[in-house]
């Protein structure tokens, strides 16, 4: 039995629920270790020996979380034995580079293993084209190797403990297995969300028993995740890997390319967010809630807006744990402190901040992958998001001049769907072949765009048909008006929950069903283009 | 744990325990729409491999089974008009062993063929282990297998476009036109190492041997030319196994006067072939099943006008590569 | 408390400090006004923010932020 995915029938149909059987049958104490089981065995279902890292991460996040917490209790010692206020400042300065030193080796030993499996082929291969650059007879040796699953995620979660142990946000935890736990929860560890040491520790440690509402809210929440997966996602990829992969051999026109870069966010997003909807599903029969991933996105009417509602656990990572320390230490306060005396209110704090938003979007292109197209990716969304904080005051002049309200739907709508576009330009790098694929896509789309391509039936020779192309209208529809029904604040599956047996069951009945019916999988699904699907 | 805490646990338990059942029940009832009918008016137009059952029964002298490799290198319409002996190609992209199996049982339904051909790039790849439960589970409800057809039985009717209706009358072939060049280089480089074939593969490749074998159909293993994805050491692994299992092998990689030029006829440098390749390759191969199982030239039977009706449309769709 | 209010209508002039208590959730403090005020306060209350402290709760209004600065000062 093999595990590639968690919409799969290994996990959903076998994993799962042996998982959940495991854990209500045994007595309360045992679960916790039941759920670790459960996760270093699906780690190891994928990544078989490379699991060594994961526990090389958990041993050193929990030695070095006991470690400070040494130096911390040290401190309060030697400064409550201590006098004067000068010898108490400097106890205080002496812990403190100490415990700088620890968390800093800490982030090494983490950073550097994620590093090292993830960065350096990439970081070798440029070395050795700057080599043939310079007419180098030498080269250097690009080395390979084999990465564990979710070690981008599992990283982060690593790093974010040590950082909150530092900065007495959360205790050191001294037992082992919830530190294990709180790094290897199963549903989480092959694509997030990330979670926070006080988002999941004790809530997966408790043993709380399983629940009746929590089995079906979470078994509700896991089959819309499918449907948006299979139904909308899988159904998009023929076109989208068509466009993506043969746009120049096809000669497709911008106004195509434009089209598959749209159909690629929105796959993106029923992929990225309906695995998401399982692995929440998934934690929630557990009676554990993990932090929600995604926001209607859709709806934001800015880039900024925009990642503040799309993979947010990774957002608030990078605002945590990058912005915030780059823009509030020392030098960058100085800084803003004497811009905002010359260049006022408005551009005071921009320098600072756009020495803290490059740290945070080379970060983030480099997070999603190693490559140049996705170090384009971050750099682009740099540009728009520090441009954006620029020219505010002037777009407000402008508006103003034009009376135009701010508020009124539509200049709303106008912003949504500018956020919208430039989103899916962005995607489209991301899942461009390269770096030289996402220019030359993009000067595509600026120079051969035109809305013909969209009209005279071009798309359904791309593998989508008619009927397709209705079940995309009508799936996507209804994740946008659940969408609607969210942004107002209320929850769908309670408003579905209080409707009487016969109105509530046939709603959930159609969902497995239209999953079924209509899911683009399986033997009998051949697209009409074949040669550029998957083989 | 109170007496009331109990009822409603047990009340929950029965709850969900009928909404199961329900759900399986509304499956069951589905799965009898969505079974392929007998009833030619419901023909599977847009499941390929299922376009069998539209053919009528024990019309068909050959059968092709395989994944892409299979769909872009043969063509019945060709052999048929070159020929004159039917053919259809039961391909499908990715095609598992283990599904080859079910289309070959459900097309011996109907047909009895002279010989039943199996493109060997599919014998190599690898099924992930629960592919065999699944496939029982999908038979049991056939709305999994078959829930595609929903785009037939959908009583809205949209209008598909030419891409789209030329497929069926294909007979099972794909038209590829596009050409990316590949390289000449010699792939075929004698040798006598083998490359394993995966063992759950060999065993469905026999079991399907013996099955046709029972209905009295000769099966004859071939290997599509492709630069990318053969080489001498499958070619000694399929041979062996056809030892063992009794069939013929026919590696079209080893026929010389085909003469595929990879600069020119390939789709896809060197994965899968396309018009120009095809039409070489057909060429050879309908010489040499007509030949080798003394295939009846039925062209001028009045039974099979539809066929050379579709001779016209076929070159009519497939003209700018000629 | 005048001070910080003063602080803030300088940084985003268009809200309610007195009453306001989602500065934070309904966004009308940014993350580049909050750097703004970082620098303010700490420069007129003489203190140090640390930046486990520059979390909604402590922002989210006047009061809070008066809160922790109290608590800062004491430190």
């Amino acid at each position: 039995m093999q595990i590639t995915s968690y919409i799969s029938v290994a996990y959903l149909a076998v994993f799962l629920p042996a998982a959940l059987l495991l854990y209500t049958i045994v007595p309360k104490k045992v679960r916790p270790f039941v759920l670790l089981a459960a996760g270093f065995t699906f780690f190891w279902f994928i990544s078989e020996f490379l699991i060594a890292y994961l526990l090389v991460s958990i041993l050193s996040i929990y030695l070095i979380g006991l470690w400070l917490e040494q130096l911390k209790g040290k401190r309060a010692a030697a400064l409550s034995a201590a006098s004067d206020k000068e010898e108490k400042k400097r106890i205080k300065k002496q812990s403190q580079t100490r415990q700088l030193l620890v968390v800093l080796l800490g982030v090494l030993i983490n950073i550097g293993i994620l590093a090292v499996l993830k960065y350096s082929p990439f970081f070798f291969t440029n070395v050795n084209l700057i080599l043939r650059l310079t007419h180098a007879k030498v080269g250097v040796e690009v080395p390979q190797f084999l990465t564990p699953i979710g070690i981008s995620f599992y990283s982060l979660q690593a790093v974010s403990y040590l950082h909150d142990v530092y900065k007495d946000k959360i205790k050191a935890d001294r037992n082992l297995a919830r530190v294990a736990l709180f790094m290897s929860f199963f549903p989480v560890i092959m694509e997030g969300p990330i979670c926070r040491y006080s988002d999941t520790a004790d809530a997966l440690y408790s043993g709380e028993r399983l629940h009746y509402k929590n089995l079906t809210f979470g078994a509700q929440r896991i089959a819309f995740g499918i449907f948006k997966k299979i139904v909308i996602a899988d159904r998009l990829n023929i076109f989208v890997t068509t466009i993506f992969k043969d746009y120049e051999a096809f000669d497709y026109d911008g106004g195509l390319i434009l089209l598959g870069a749209i159909f690629y966010t929105i796959e993106l997003y029923m992929e990225f967010s309906g695995t998401i909807d399982v692995v929440i599903g998934s934690g929630e029969m557990f009676g554990v809630r993990v932090p929600e991933n995604f926001r209607q996105p859709f709806f934001s009417k800015s880039i900024t807006e925009f990642w503040q509602r799309w993979h947010i656990t990774l957002g608030t990572w990078f605002r945590d744990y990058i912005f915030y320390p780059v823009t509030m230490s020392k030098p960058m306060k100085k800084l803003t402190k004497s811009a905002r005396k010359t260049l006022g209110r408005h551009y005071g704090p921009m320098p600072a901040s756009i020495i803290a938003f490059f740290c945070v979007w080379f970060c983030n292109g480099l997070w999603h992958g190693a490559g140049w197209q996705f170090i384009l990716f971050g750099m682009y969304h740099f540009v728009l998001i520090s441009l954006g904080s620029l020219i505010l005051p002037l777009s407000n002049l402008v508006l103003g001049k034009l009376k135009i309200d701010r508020n009124k739907f539509p200049y709303k709508l106008f912003t949504i769907l500018r956020t919208a576009l430039l989103v899916s330009i962005g995607e489209m790098f991301f899942n461009s072949r390269g770096f030289h694929d996402s220019i030359h896509m993009l000067k595509r789309i600026l120079t051969t765009f035109t809305f013909k391509s969209w009209f005279d039936g071009s798309v359904f020779s791309l593998g989508l048909d008619p009927y397709d192309v209705l079940i995309l209208v009508i799936a996507i529809a209804v994740v946008f008006t659940i969408g609607i029904i969210k942004e107002k604040g209320k929850s769908p599956r309670e408003c579905i929950g209080a409707k009487p047996i016969f109105v509530r069951w046939p709603i959930y009945i159609a969902l497995v069903v239209s999953i079924i019916v209509f899911g683009a999988y399986g033997a009998g699904y051949i697209p009409i283009d074949p040669i550029y699907a998957n083989f | 744990m109170d007496k009331i805490d109990k009822k409603l646990a047990i009340k929950k338990i029965i709850g969900a325990v009928i909404f199961i059942l329900l759900l399986a029940l509304v499956l069951l009832i589905i799965s009898y729409f969505f079974a392929p009918q007998k009833d030619k008016s419901i023909t599977m137009q847009d499941v390929k491999p299922n376009g069998i059952l539209a053919e009528k029964d024990q019309t068909i002298d050959v059968i092709l089974f395989g994944d892409s490799e299979a769909y872009t290198a043969f063509s019945p319409i060709q052999m048929w008009r070159d020929n004159g002996f039917p053919s259809f190609v039961c391909a499908s992209s990715s095609q598992y062993v283990s599904l080859t199996e079910s289309f070959v049982h459900q097309a011996l339904e109907h047909q009895t063929p002279k010989v039943v051909i199996l493109e060997t790039n599919a014998f190599y790849r690898k099924m992930r282990s629960d592919n065999a439960f699944i496939t029982r589970v999908e038979n049991m409800f056939s709305v999994l297998q078959y829930h595609n057809r929903w785009k037939t039985l959908c009583p809205l009717k949209l209008d598909k476009n030419v891409n789209y209706n030329w497929k069926d009358d294909m007979k099972g072939y794909k038209y590829a036109k596009l050409s990316t060049k590949g390289n000449n280089k010699e792939y075929m480089i004698k040798t006598d190492e083998i490359e394993p074939i995966p063992e759950t593969n060999a065993r469905y490749v026999g079991q399907i041997a013996d099955y046709c074998r029972k209905k009295g159909v000769k099966v004859l293993l071939v290997s599509t030319p492709s630069s990318k994805n053969w080489n001498y050491k499958r070619h000694n692994a399929v041979a062996a196994l056809a030892q063992k299992i009794g069939t013929e092998y026919l590696d079209l990689n080893l026929q010389k006067e085909i003469q595929i030029d990879w600069h020119t006829d390939t789709a896809d440098a060197g994965d899968h072939l396309n018009f120009r390749g095809t039409k070489k390759v057909c060429a050879f191969l309908g010489d040499y099943l007509a030949k080798t199982y003394h295939l009846a030239d039925k062209r001028n039977d009045p039974a099979y006008q539809e066929w050379n009706d579709l001779i016209t449309k076929y070159e009519y769709l497939t003209a700018e590569n000629k | 408390m005048d001070r910080l209010i003063e602080i803030l209508e300088d940084i985003q002039p268009d809200a309610d400090y007195e009453t306001c208590t989602t500065l934070i959730d309904d966004h009308i403090l940014g993350s580049l006004q909050i750097i703004s005020l970082v620098a303010e306060i700490e420069d007129e209350f003489d203190i140090t923010i640390p930046t486990v402290e520059i979390k909604p709760e402590n922002f989210n209004s006047a009061k809070s932020l008066m809160a922790m600065i109290e608590r800062l000062e004491d430190e």
